[in-house]
């Protein structure tokens, strides 16, 4: 065996169902293989004194109403099992696979008519199929179980076929076509082989269907095995005389049952272990280094523009020490640590950090949205207008999410319904808190989708997401979220699946929006550029802690903490056009490992020994906060030079 | 949508062309003499002139390409022949009596509401027991509530019906005087004799279509309530209740669904056999009538009946897909 069968046959071993069920069949093998021996009695022997007799020593389960043992023809009758499993899911491969390779592979005419028959027999229910062999060639057993390996075939076949195109596009195929080999020669090399896995699952199945369905032609008496030891036999004998025993029908359904299941679960196994489910893939994303968006070149020459500074003092929302941690496999991790911070009324506050820094696990935990479990809020507090959100009913939060604070997300497409035409979608939200009509709300979705600036709203309103472009779908997602101007909005990364032009735009409108609706906006964002046009102040986040806190300006010109500083030095300039683009190596620690003391010093170019001993707390830098003890070893290597900014020292 | 049910409409000619051609091979096996026996009343009566008159009578001495031509178009208008076997004595106008066979679609019609009374019963069962096992399981995967059914879908998806009615026959009929194992009424005599008699019936060949909707909403649900835009609408203020029925059911709607219009071609096949066990004279016992005696015409005409059925919810269920899924509507 070739080392990725011995992989998957390994996983299929550590599934404990899929074992299960191949060791229950293996059975059933062995009982037919060796049931002259196994067997106590003749199946067909009659004990004509101990008819319909409950367990016993001599009958361990018991007689049945002619006085045949019941152990005995349940041990014959799997034979019948095994052969029927075997000669159904055999023709129906022989017939299938064909149809299904040379369907694909060929293609055109004939891949037409092929499919078309294959729906022609699929509209045939698979018992009814069977029941017209079997009628059609003198109720013949084995007319029987062609019948239901041609209704097996359509499904089988397709799957043949699903697999031969998807082998078909690969270059490897076009290479052995123009280099003239037989095509006979590929379909066995090199289509077959992809195609096994599927094949094996379905087969798996099928063991089970072809068992159920002969049980049922049995039951009914058409195409009844030779020897008739059959499970189906046997059950159908039983039921005539249910009222006087009703152990000899619990038996042979019983094993009729067993088998079926045990043929489900290694096809379910084999599934799982095979990766062929699509279904359910859960689990931690791949965390990805920093990436910035090109909107960055926008940066430094441009930060000057805005200096609103916020009038009111007392904050809007208060979020003291924030504490999120999240279940993984190997424990409780806290993704967010002590976060705290103010948001001012009518401030932009900008949340920055690479991806994994817990930016958005904080925003999310604001309006209390984030999935629970696997997250846990442990501890802190989030004010807002004085009230702690974390203390309310989820019932009271409902009243909040939406009102007061609203949140618009990363991929518009994503967020919106897909099956909901977005002037509903719109409306929902309104209708949520206001006691209006469903007109009234549907009139205020079409204000609303107008002044984001959507053209022809009325008609845009019956429009789905998927009608609208990038942009405009980011549009009514904002149109959304201020539906019912709400004090608060949350934007977690709102333009970072946009063109940058289109970001540009998308800026300028909440620009406008903030102003018309005297919003204060909490920005969570990677990118540097897009911070400095459009925030008052920043948060900068590493690995699930807040590293540096300043206005924006000050920042931008003296960041306090290398992480800050770094990031600064790896945002793409116009003006150093020569200059190799600067990153930052490594990438974010995972939860799991955030390593000791400052959880930044592995990836710091000023990281000393003293760095990694003891965990670094926030602490006041002229009007900033960072959490650095190398801050002064910063403001000094800065002032000694541009070209010592980057983090890694290879300017000209 | 017009044009939508119009395309599907449309895909299905050559498909039901291909699907008359296998029922007529079906016919090509049919003894003229044996349609004669009847037709004359039996055995002895049939004599050769009379077989011959009813070869004629049948199209049998016609080439096959019109033989197919004259089947084709009696099945379009809906007339399915008569039936080979049990024939009933007709008196003729000259004062003869001749035996006539049964009329296909007459028996199919007569038959149709004792199956249609066990396959609503087994669709409510599926769909409401399906929805809400599914539905536990999807919003709370890995609760113990989930796991016991997880366990109980795997279950149900391997139990044989013919076993299961059985079983139920044992505990509520055999064990308990609580409900009549065998026969039927009809709705006319009462909704309790009526409901009495297909309940069994109805929930044995509904649990295989229960488990596997369970199953696949269970999936479908554990996908989309993690989606972003449920996450929207909880951010809107939603309600749970709102949240799921507006926002997650109808976008995981489509895998159960699908499995939904397999499995009601399944539950077709299931009341063959439980129309057997517990002698209830529906479409089931007539195609294992028909299959035990030969019956051609018949088997046709209920072959054809199921594939119709089955293609009609098919097409019903695709139509339902455009409704949920805009995307497919426009495309």
């Amino acid at each position: 065996m070739p080392p990725k069968r011995v992989r998957l046959f390994r996983r299929v071993l550590r599934d404990k169902f899929a074992v299960t069920g191949m060791l229950i069949l293996l059975l059933i093998a062995f009982l037919a293989a060796f049931a002259s021996w196994l067997a106590p009695y003749d199946p067909e022997l009659l004990f004509v004194g101990e008819r319909a007799e409950g367990l016993s020593g001599d009958h361990w389960l018991g007689t049945d109403h002619l006085g045949r043992d019941v152990a005995s023809r349940l041990i014959f009758g799997a034979q019948v099992a095994v052969r029927v499993a075997l000669q159904v899911v055999g023709i129906t491969l022989a017939i299938a696979v064909p149809i299904g390779l040379f369907s694909g592979f060929i293609g055109g005419r004939l891949d037409v008519v092929a499919m078309r028959t294959m729906d022609a027999i699929h509209s045939v229910p698979t018992l009814m199929l069977a029941l017209v062999f079997a009628a059609s060639f003198n109720l013949s057993f084995n007319w029987g179980l062609f019948g239901i390996s041609l209704a097996f075939v359509p499904t089988m076949s397709r799957l043949v076929r699903a697999q031969t195109l998807a082998v078909r596009e690969e270059t490897f195929i076009e290479a052995s076509v123009s280099i003239g080999t037989p095509m006979r020669r590929i379909l066995i090399k090199r289509v077959l082989p992809n195609a096994a896995s599927p094949i094996i699952v379905q087969s798996s199945i099928y063991v089970g269907g072809a068992i159920l369905l002969e049980a049922s032609l049995s039951i009914l008496g058409i195409g009844v095995p030779p020897g008739s030891a059959a499970w189906g036999s046997m059950l159908e004998e039983a039921f005539q005389s249910i009222y006087t025993d009703t152990a000899n029908v619990v038996i042979p359904g019983a094993a009729i049952a067993i088998a079926v299941l045990a043929a489900n679960l290694l096809g379910d196994g084999l599934r799982d272990a095979l990766g062929l489910d699509a279904g359910h893939r859960y689990g931690a994303r791949t965390r990805m280094g920093l990436t910035l968006a090109p909107g960055g070149e926008r940066g430094r020459e441009t930060d000057a523009t805005q200096a609103t500074a916020p009038a009111d003092t007392a904050p809007l929302l208060d979020v003291r020490g924030l504490t999120v941690e999240v279940r993984t496999e190997h424990g409780l991790f806290p993704v967010v640590e002590d976060v705290s911070f103010e948001l001012r009324h009518g401030e932009v506050l900008g949340l920055v950090g690479e991806s994994g820094s817990g930016k958005t696990v904080t925003s999310l935990s604001l309006m209390r949205l984030l999935p629970s479990p696997p997250f846990r809020v442990a501890s802190g507090r989030v004010l807002f207008e004085g009230d702690d959100l974390l203390q309310r009913s989820i019932h009271q939060m409902r009243a909040i999410r939406g009102r007061d604070i609203a949140m618009i997300f990363q991929d518009p497409m994503a967020a919106l319904n897909p099956s909901m035409q977005m002037g509903h979608q719109i409306a929902e939200a309104v209708r949520l808190h206001r006691n209006v009509r469903r007109a009234a709300a549907q009139k205020r979705a079409v204000e609303m989708l107008d002044r984001v600036g959507i053209p022809d709203a009325r008609a845009r309103a019956r429009s789905f997401p998927h009608e609208f472009s990038g942009g405009m779908r980011q549009r009514a997602m904002i149109a959304m979220a201020l539906s019912c101007s709400p004090k608060v909005l949350i934007a977690d990364e709102p333009t970072t699946a946009l063109d940058v032009t289109i970001q540009a735009q998308i800026l300028e409108l909440l620009a406008e929006l903030r102003e018309e609706f005297g919003l204060s906006i909490i920005f969570v964002t990677h990118d540097l550029g897009v911070v400095a046009d459009f925030c008052d102040r920043v948060l900068v986040m590493y690995a699930g802690q807040i590293v540096e806190q300043a206005e924006i300006h000050r920042l931008f010109e003296h960041p306090s903490h290398p992480y800050s500083d770094a990031l600064l030095a790896a945002m793409p300039r116009l003006t150093d056009r020569d200059k190799e683009l600067v990153t930052i190596p490594g990438s974010v620690p995972t939860i799991e490992s955030f390593p000791s003391g400052c959880r930044f010093h592995p990836r710091c170019r000023l990281a000393v020994e003293e760095c990694a001993a003891g965990a670094v707390s926030l602490v006041e830098v002229g009007d900033s906060v960072s959490r650095c003890i190398r801050t002064d070893e910063l403001i000094r290597v800065r002032a000694a030079g541009p070209d010592s900014q980057g983090i890694t020292a290879d300017g000209p | 949508m017009g044009t939508v049910i119009l395309r599907r409409l449309l895909t299905l000619i050559p498909m039901m062309f291909l699907v008359s051609i296998g029922l007529f091979a079906i016919s090509l096996q049919l003894n003229p003499d044996k349609a004669a026996h009847i037709r004359a009343g039996g055995a002895e009566n049939a004599s050769l002139e009379i077989i011959e008159s009813i070869r004629r009578e049948l199209h049998l001495d016609k080439p096959i390409h019109e033989r197919y031509g004259r089947w084709l178009y009696d099945v379009v208008r809906l007339d399915l022949g008569e039936s080979l076997t049990r024939p009933i004595p007709v008196d003729t106008p000259d004062g003869r009596t001749e035996f006539r066979g049964r009329s296909v679609a007459t028996e199919i019609r007569n038959a149709l509401p004792r199956t249609l009374s066990i396959a609503m019963v087994g669709v409510v069962f599926g769909v409401t027991v399906g929805v809400t096992v599914g539905l536990i399981g999807g919003l709370r995967p890995g609760s113990l509530l989930d796991r016991f059914s997880v366990l109980g879908t795997t279950a149900g998806i391997a139990m044989p019906s013919f076993w299961l009615i059985m079983l139920l026959i044992i505990a509520f009929s055999v064990n308990r005087d609580w409900l009549p194992a065998t026969g039927y009424e009809p709705l006319e005599t009462g909704l309790w004799s009526w409901l009495s008699r297909i309940l069994l019936p109805g929930i044995s060949v509904g649990v295989a279509m229960a488990a596997v909707t369970a199953r696949q909403l269970r999936a479908a649900l554990m996908d989309v309530m993690g989606a972003a835009y449920i996450r929207t609408a909880w951010a809107k203020g939603g309600s749970s209740a709102r949240v799921v029925v507006r926002h997650a059911l109808k976008n995981a709607a489509n895998a159960p669904l699908t499995v939904m219009g397999n499995q009601f071609a399944h539950l077709l096949s299931g009341t063959i056999v439980i129309e057997s066990l517990v002698g209830i004279r529906g479409l089931g016992w007539l195609v294992v009538t028909a299959v035990r005696s030969n019956d051609i015409t018949m088997i046709q005409g209920l072959v054809l009946f199921f594939v119709v059925v089955t293609v009609a919810i098919n097409l019903i269920i695709d139509l339902l897909y455009s409704y949920l899924n805009p995307k497919v509507r426009v495309s």
